[in-house]
């Protein structure tokens, strides 16, 4: 999790992307640069959902909603379950 | 006619696909509720997303990006991305896991039990019905304010006092919002969450696809995307603001005009370096006067409009798609999912769906600054731009079907969730778990939305001028400004009761304050630019952690039961 939180501040710091802010040069795909760099910003976001779908899935969390209650006071009692937060 | 005929079909069409959910209803209220949990990643990606879209998606984005240009889509769409791809990860996964396991239907249950308080639900439930019913009547009234004009002409004898005279014989606001808010009603009495689902993956495919089709045509009318780049209006040499080229519609041309049309002038001229560019496609912020006709005294009056985006204002606005980490509609939507494994899809691919939908618009409102007057509503600039580049009634019913379907694709999850709400957290937790039949919940639920519908209406038609996309704003701000409540309800164990009724006292107050100093519901910024969701989150977050630390923690078996998983 610390990578998906390091690399979400980095996109958060990456928005802002001021070095673009006046800038209306270099129309490519038809888009001026500053769309073009967000069209591009968007793919990133989809690709640290991927990451952290493949990389960083919450097992733990799923486990969890799917054990009866019963199972729970069972596993409870012996200690908590495994995974992190 | 054509275009009514095509809005006709496509309202049937929902009905059958209500109809036809209704089949799949297994008769309980944890399937009316949550479709007991059984809805696929698709399902959830699609329902997810078209709840969360608005008439804002198509209509809203274009007619900002006509105003302030490009930057429309750092400042909503491409943050949006980053931040509810992280709120499906971070906090959606979590509550649903919560919620399955512990058989919550609603936010109340969950805060409820999580802050060991019954009074945080009756302070909860004003707080999110007040901020629910704004969202609803932008789409009500949103629904009016497309079909009358695209419809004008059409009854001229029935319909004789349009909103404006150029609409006569239009299909008035009171008319097509109460054809819409049945519709709706009818998918969501009879098919509940599970119809509410396909319904809106339905309809999200439809807007989404509707949006590509109009970007389609409006590129080939304007002869392709490089010449299409070059037409947002411009700023010359001596500070005039100019349209270099028009539109020809007999011609089906895109025409040079000679000398450029001057429609405006910068207020300050002194930046020399504004010479030659298109302020639509920068995010610089330039101030500029137009002159608008005045429809009654039929003379010029001055209009100033800031073009481009101040930079505190783009950073701050980060905070209002935090907004989607307590809407009550998108908790129940999560709660819809078979496994947490429903969640991959959406997490991926949000923000792709986005950028399908708001590049396109984004690129028609800039290219529109170059083309339609300036004073044109803001709402009604997509509309306009089909209707001067590509004329054709098909493809304007077809369009407005995708508005339609923006539209209600968000309405429908809102009035299931007040139901919800209102028959879980007030009447069922009042009288008791079991003080009620399965059957009776529904028929409360039901007998509810009903109500919500009727009294939604009433108000949208009381309020049809109102500027629905600055109320959506609002909306989403007091939504934002509650966001640390539930992050720190899942993620600080020493979140405590006091803490969340401090957090919510001050996100209701400073919400409140800035939405009075903004004339209930106009666009307002504080200081140099700060959108007022930014204040009211921080002063919701202090809250929070100052009174919890001060406050007796939460009792072990509370933080055994919410924290299951060794830190």
């Amino acid at each position: 999790m610390k990578i998906f939180w390091t690399v979400f501040i980095v996109l958060l710091f990456l928005h802002q992307d001021f070095w673009n802010w006046a800038s209306e040069d270099g129309i490519a795909l038809g888009m001026p640069r500053g769309l073009l760099y967000h069209a591009f910003f968007s793919l990133a976001c989809s690709g640290l959902g991927a990451w952290a779908v493949f990389r960083a899935w919450p097992d733990e969390w799923e486990q969890y909603a799917e054990q009866s209650e019963e199972d729970a006071e069972g596993g409870e009692q012996s200690g908590s379950m495994s995974g992190s937060e | 006619m054509n275009v009514l005929l095509i809005i006709f079909l496509y309202l049937l069409v929902l009905l059958a696909l209500g109809w036809g959910s209704s089949r799949l209803f297994r008769g309980t209220s944890k399937d009316f509720f949550v479709a007991s949990h059984s809805i696929g990643p698709f399902l959830l990606l699609m329902s997810v997303f078209g709840t969360t879209m608005t008439a804002f998606a198509l209509v809203g984005s274009t007619g900002k990006s006509f105003e302030r240009g490009i930057g429309t889509y750092g400042l909503m769409a491409s943050i949006s991305g980053l931040v509810h791809m992280a709120i499906f990860f971070l906090i959606g996964i979590r509550l649903w896991s919560l919620g399955k396991r512990h058989g919550y239907l609603t936010q109340i249950q969950f805060f409820r039990e999580r802050f060991e308080s019954r009074g945080i639900g009756y302070l909860l439930f004003p707080i999110l019905v007040l901020l629910v019913v704004p969202y609803l009547l932008i789409g009500i009234i949103g629904a009016g304010k497309v079909i009358e004009p695209v419809t004008a002409g059409a009854f001229p004898a029935i319909f004789v006092n349009p909103t404006i005279p150029a609409w006569a014989g239009g299909v008035p606001p009171w008319l097509s919002g109460l054809v819409i808010c049945l519709v709706v009603l009818t998918y969501v009495f009879i098919g509940g969450s599970r119809g509410a689902a396909i319904a809106n993956a339905f309809q999200t495919l439809v807007f989404m696809g509707m949006g590509m089709v109009a970007f389609y045509f409006v590129v080939q009318s304007l002869g392709g995307l490089e010449q299409a780049g070059k037409v947002p209006m411009r700023i010359n040499e001596k500070g005039d603001v100019v349209q270099d080229y028009r539109y020809e519609p007999e011609a089906g041309e895109l025409l040079a005009n000679v000398p450029p049309k001057i429609i405006g002038k910068v207020t300050d001229f002194s930046n020399s370096n504004l010479t030659d560019t298109h302020p639509h496609l920068a995010r610089e912020a330039v101030q500029v006067e137009f002159k608008k006709k005045n429809p009654k005294t039929k003379e010029l009056e001055p209009i100033e409009r800031e073009i481009g985006i101040p930079f505190i204002t783009f950073v701050t606005y980060l905070f209002i798609p935090l907004s989607v980490g307590m809407f009550p509609h998108l908790f129940q939507h999560w709660l819809t999912a078979k496994n947490a494994r429903a969640f991959k899809l959406t997490v991926i691919a949000h923000p792709l769906c986005i950028m399908i939908v708001w590049v396109p618009c984004v690129l028609i409102g800039s290219w529109a600054s170059g083309l339609l007057p300036p004073g044109i509503p803001p709402p009604a600039v997509l509309s306009a731009m089909l209707d001067l580049l590509v004329g054709d009634p098909l493809l304007t019913g077809l369009l407005t079907a995708g508005v339609l379907a923006a539209i209600m694709s968000s309405l429908d999850s809102q009035f299931l969730c007040l139901g919800t709400v209102f028959t879980n957290d007030i009447v069922v937790y009042r009288a008791g778990k079991d003080a009620h039949s399965d059957q009776k919940k529904l028929q409360i639920a039901r007998t509810f939305i009903v109500v919500i519908v009727a009294a939604t209406y009433l108000l949208a038609m009381a309020l049809k001028n109102a500027n629905v996309f600055d109320l959506a704003i609002w909306c989403f701000s007091g939504f934002a400004a509650l966001f640390p409540l539930v992050f720190a309800a899942l993620y600080w164990r020493r979140a405590t009761r006091a803490g969340a009724i401090a957090s919510i006292v001050a996100a209701l107050i400073s919400w409140a304050y800035f939405f009075h100093k903004s004339g209930y519901g106009g666009e307002y910024f504080v200081g140099p630019g700060i959108v007022p969701a930014a204040i009211c989150f921080f002063l919701s977050a202090v809250s929070m952690v100052l009174v919890s630390l001060i406050t007796k923690p939460p009792t072990q078996s509370t933080i055994d039961r919410f924290f299951p998983t060794r830190s």
